[in-house]
Parts: C-alpha cells; structure tokens; sequence
C-alpha cells in the first residue's frame, strides 16, 4: 500500500456557519510532494490542519498510514502527531528561549528520547541542512529568517516523520532564500522519501511540486 | 507512559531563566513572605514564651478558695498543714485580701489590699528579686507599714518614705507609710499593695481568718491534678495557674491566630502575583504552545511545565526566604527592638525560633505556590493547537 493520506469527503463547518470546506477528498502517496495551492480563505491551512491532526473535521473522514484516525483517541493522534507528522508553520515557528539545537530536539523530547542523544542527532540534521555549527547555539532572533526556517525544517525531521506538512513555509522569506528552503525540502523529498505536503502561494514554487492541488471555496478544482 | 518527565523540566527550566525579570519577582515575593512570616512568628512564639514565663512566675501554682457561700477560709492552718503534707508543694502562703482605695495628695488608685505573713509570701513569689527599694519584711515590724507596686507608686507619686491614705469600702481610713516598692514586671504593678495579714485583718474588722491560701509547685504541669486533690479532699475551692490566667491564654491563642492570619494574607497576595504572572505567561507563550502541541505534547505535558516551574519558583522562595528569615530572626534576637513595657509587658520583643514553624510555614507556602499556578497551567493545557497556533 503506497497510499500514505487519504481523506474522503471532509467538511468543515466553523462557529458562524463558514464553509472552510465543502467536501473534499485527496489520496497522497508516500514519496510524493504536493503543492496546495488556492487564495486566501479557500481553506488551505483548514485542510493542512485536519490531514496533521489538529483538528477534527466536521465530516469525512482521514486515514493516515491506513489507520482511520476518527477511530482513535486522543491521546493516541497526538503520538501520531509526535512521531509520524513534521509541521512547518509560516513563522514565529521557534520556541524563543530555545537555541537553534534545542530547538529542533523539542519533538525528541517529547518522545521521551534523552538530551544528549538527541543532540547529536539534530546536529547532524542541522549540518546537512547548510545550517553553520556556530549557528547551532543562537536563538531565533539572532537567527536570519531562512535560517529560522532551515532550523523549522530540522525540528520537522527529528522524530523521522513520514509526513511533513508546510503551511507557507517560505511565505515570509524573500524569494531567493524561499527557493532555497524549497529545495532543501525536495532534496529531503527525493533523498529520504519523506512525503511533504506544503501550501503555498507561489505558483513558481507550486509547478516544481509533483502534484499541484488547488483549492477554491472549499473545494478542490480539477 | 512517557514515565520521566525530562521534557517537561527542560521547558520550564528554559522559561525560568528566560524570564529572569519574573521569575526574581516571583521568587523574591515568595522569600520576602516566608521570611516575614518566620519572623513575626518567631517574634509571636518570644513573646509568648516571655508571658508565660512572667505568668507562672508571678502566679501562685494553686490557690485555695473559700467554700461555696463562705466568705473566708477560718481554719486556713490546718488546711496549710495539710496542703504541705503533699511532697509536691514546695511553701504555702495564706493571704487576707480586700478591696481600697489609695490616696496620695491630689492622686487615687483602687487596689486589692493584701495582707500576708512575708515569710511565706516570699516563697510563693519571687518577691526579693522584685523588690526595687525598700524592704518587704518591714510590713511585720509595724502595723502601719506598706508595700506598693512600683506602677501604683509612679501613679500615686510617692516613694519609699512617703505616706498614704487608705480606705475600706465600709468607709474606714488609716496612714500608711511607704516601705517598700515592688516591680513584678506584670500589670499586677498597678494594683498591688501589700501589708502584714494581721494588718489588713484589723482594717478590714474580721478575725483570724483569711480570703485563700496561695500554694506554690515547681511541678507547673502538676498544679491542676494537685488543685484537684484538694478540692476533692477538703472541700474547697481551688484554681490552678492555667484557670488563673485563662483570659492571658485566651488573648495569646488569639494572638497566635491572627499572627498566621497576617502571615496568610500577605501570601495570599504574594500567591495571586505569581498567578498573574503565570497567567501573563501563558498568554505570552499562547503560540509555543500550541506549537508544542502540534509537535506532539500532550495536555499534561503542557500543564506539567507550568506546575514544574512553580514547583522551582517554589522551592528557591521558600530556602531564600528561610534564610532570610532566621538571619533577621537572630539579628533581631541579638539585636532586639525596644517596646514599651506597660503596653507589652516586656521591655524588649523577645525571639523565640521553633524548628517546627520553619517547617509549617514552608510547607504551606510551597503549596500554595504550586497552587497559584494549578490555574494558568490548566488554561495553558486546555489550548486548542489549532486556534492557538493563530495567536498573534
Ligand atoms: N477558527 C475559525 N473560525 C471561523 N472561521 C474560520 C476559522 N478558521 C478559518 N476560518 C474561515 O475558514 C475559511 C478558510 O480558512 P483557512 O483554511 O485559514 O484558509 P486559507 O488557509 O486558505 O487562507 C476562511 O473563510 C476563514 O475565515
Ligand atoms: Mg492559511
């Protein structure tokens, strides 16, 4: 079974009777890069929220890895969460009291893996991202916004995830540094297999994906 | 499980350090509350010490009353003999007591005129030590003679020498002078006038009777089972010191109270800070958290962090504040601030540090520090990631 995320007919109704989604259904391959792309407000970062767990959706229905995740408890999508999902967000994505190195061991962390041990790890994911060693100890703000980004990235990778999903991930870089975190992702993308599903508004970035999925109002268009 | 909690306690430590400016104002509110908890304790637990010590001192362990409807003990030898045949009692002192009124020039105190045989009465209270001019024994020389408190001198004006006018409630007047001065350190000072038994018998115009038989222990804790075994035996009336001086007991248990009820109050106010700040920070931290979420953390992960921290904040107030509070406690113990003694009746506040205190108080505060944070680190866990991740 190839079939990595497949989501059937959700709907999202929010507070107020919003339509964020109308009934869409999308099967994801492992391996695959898929770009979301849509304008503002036609759901996007709803959709993204429900394929990663988020959020539950109002109906319809997400098997993630073949298990149907409406089936499980909650406690149980959150160590899904943990240790089959990355989640790249827009920004501020960093914990600020945290250095770059502590930063992406946080989901290590959480899995009750040890400091030191993750450390290494994440050093070495760091290194092959391009990130400098002496980098490796300043916090975000010291950090430049792709670094931040590359340090997001990192964080995403560290529990091995199957699945990394984006929301405008490079939406707040300049498009030189946008292209450049973009293609550290496809790199990860080819090399390692991980699966990266990411929204984007760049239409450049989008026709590089495998796969473009575009949403308006709710729904996906063919 | 997820079992150690390494995660968590990395969080918090990270925000603590992080947020140096909260975290000393936390910490130091925590430290300044115990310490000054500690210290009006210890100051409360000195002067109570002190009032019990000046109480059994200046108290009779027992003291033996008329029979119910009598006005007067008559036989009150044999009862002495009696009471003295109990090894435990150590002297007894049979007193004739009634009410006068002193009259010095333009000044009038009413007193409790006491007649006693000073040889006894000197080995029920410390009197020797207390005599600050003059001399008790001479109220046996003449039938003339008077002790005073040295507050009822000071209020009267006069001194070892001087004369004074007494008068019964039947209207009787007799001079006295002025033999001796007494300072028992106690507010009995104001109203003490003491002259020989046989004295106040004549003033008063009644026989060879007397109104109690004060009776002295240096078992204090045995004073009520002794009272009650004369009671038993003879049929008199008896109090023992702790009867005596129930409404001094009374005022210090109250005292106490409202010692830890000040202590509570400014902590409860040192606890609603933390509260706010903790609450502040959850705030701050809406973003990483639901970030923390997302990647995974559990709710009782996210509270944990929060309970974590106050844990921390906790422990460090509190150890500052212990020191600082028994430094201030000794300080003040070998430094001790001067009080009025007719409003306090010492002259300085004494220090008493019970190790059980330090201990209470430290205990009640570190709870009530993880307390002030049960609430923020509920709403923190609460967070949904989703609307939380949009939190500007
Ligand atoms: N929590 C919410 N409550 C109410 N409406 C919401 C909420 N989140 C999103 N929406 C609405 O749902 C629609 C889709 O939003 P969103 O998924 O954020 O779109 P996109 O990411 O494509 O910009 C929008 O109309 C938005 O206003
Ligand atoms: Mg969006």
């Amino acid at each position: 079974m190839s079939e990595l995320v497949k989501v059937i007919d959700l709907h999202k109704i929010y507070k107020g009777d919003v339509y964020a989604l109308r009934g869409v259904s999308l099967n994801v391959d492992r391996g695959e890069f898929v770009a979301i792309v849509g304008v503002s407000g036609s759901g996007k970062s709803t959709l993204l929220n429900i394929i990663g767990l988020l959020d539950p959706p109002t109906k319809g229905k997400v098997f993630l890895d073949g298990v149907d995740t409406s089936l499980i408890t909650d406690n149980e999508r959150t160590k899904i969460r943990n240790e089959k999902i990355g989640f790249v967000f827009q920004h501020h994505n960093l914990l600020s009291e945290l250095t770059a190195l502590e930063n992406v061991i946080v989901p290590a962390l959480i899995a009750g893996r040890e400091i030191e041990e993750s450390k290494e790890k994440a050093k070495m994911i760091l290194s092959s991202m391009g990130l400098s060693e002496k980098r490796f100890l300043h916090r975000p703000f010291e950090l430049s916004g792709g670094e931040q980004q590359r340090v997001a990235v990192a964080r995403a990778l560290i529990n091995n995830p199957l699945l990394v999903l984006g929301d405008e991930p490079t939406g707040n870089l300049d498009s030189k540094t946008s292209k450049e975190v973009y293609d550290l992702m496809r790199e990860l993308n080819r090399e390692k297999g991980i699966t990266f599903i990411i929204v984007t508004h760049n239409e450049k970035i989008a026709s590089r994906a495998d796969r473009i999925v575009r949403l308006a109002d709710g729904i996906i268009e063919e | 499980m997820r079992g150690i909690k390494k995660f968590e306690a990395f969080i918090a430590l990270k925000h603590i350090r992080a947020r140096k400016r909260q975290t000393i104002l936390s910490t130091s509110g925590i430290a300044l509350g115990v310490a000054l908890f500690i210290v009006i304790q210890a100051m409360m637990s000195g002067f109570t010490d002190e009032i019990i010590d000046l109480t059994i001192t200046n108290s009779p362990s027992v003291v033996v009353n008329p029979k119910d409807g009598d006005e007067y003990i008559n036989l009150y030898k044999t009862l002495e003999t009696k009471i003295l045949s109990d090894p435990r009692v150590n002297a007894t002192s049979p007193f004739l007591e009634g009410e006068a009124i002193l009259t010095h020039k333009d000044k009038t105190k009413a007193v409790a005129l006491k007649g006693v045989y000073i040889e006894k009465e000197r080995r029920v209270f410390p009197l020797d030590e207390q005599t600050k001019s003059g001399s008790l024994h001479r109220i046996g020389y003449a039938r003339n003679n008077i002790v005073l408190g040295d507050a009822l001198a000071k209020h009267l004006e006069v001194e070892v020498g001087d004369k004074v006018e007494v008068v019964s409630v039947s209207g009787r007047t007799k001079e006295f002078e002025i033999v001796g001065i007494v300072d028992t350190g106690t507010p009995i000072d104001e109203s003490y006038a003491l002259v020989h038994i046989k004295t106040a018998q004549d003033f008063f115009g009644v026989g060879d009777v007397v109104s109690g038989i004060d009776v002295k222990t240096p078992y204090i804790y045995e004073a009520e089972a002794i009272a009650k075994e004369i009671r038993d035996e003879t049929g008199y009336n008896t109090k023992s010191w702790i009867e005596l001086n129930k409404d001094i007991f009374e005022v210090i248990r109250i005292e106490g109270t409202f010692t830890w009820l000040i202590g509570i109050f400014v902590l409860i106010i040192v606890a609603f800070g933390i509260t706010n700040s903790f609450i502040m920070m959850v705030m701050e931290k809406t973003r990483d958290i639901g970030m923390l979420k997302a990647m995974g953390a559990t709710s009782s992960q996210v509270r944990n962090i929060f309970l974590m921290e106050s844990v921390v904040i906790g422990i460090v107030g509190v150890a500052v504040g212990n020191v600082l509070g028994v430094l201030l406690s000794l300080l003040l113990a070998e430094y001790p601030i001067e009080v009025p003694s007719e409003v306090y009746l010492v002259s300085t506040l004494p220090i008493s540090l019970h190790v059980i205190d330090v201990v209470k108080i430290s205990v009640f505060v570190l709870l009530l520090s993880i307390f002030s944070a049960v609430y923020p680190a509920h709403r923190a866990s609460k967070l949904n990631p989703v609307e939380a991740l949009k939190y500007e």
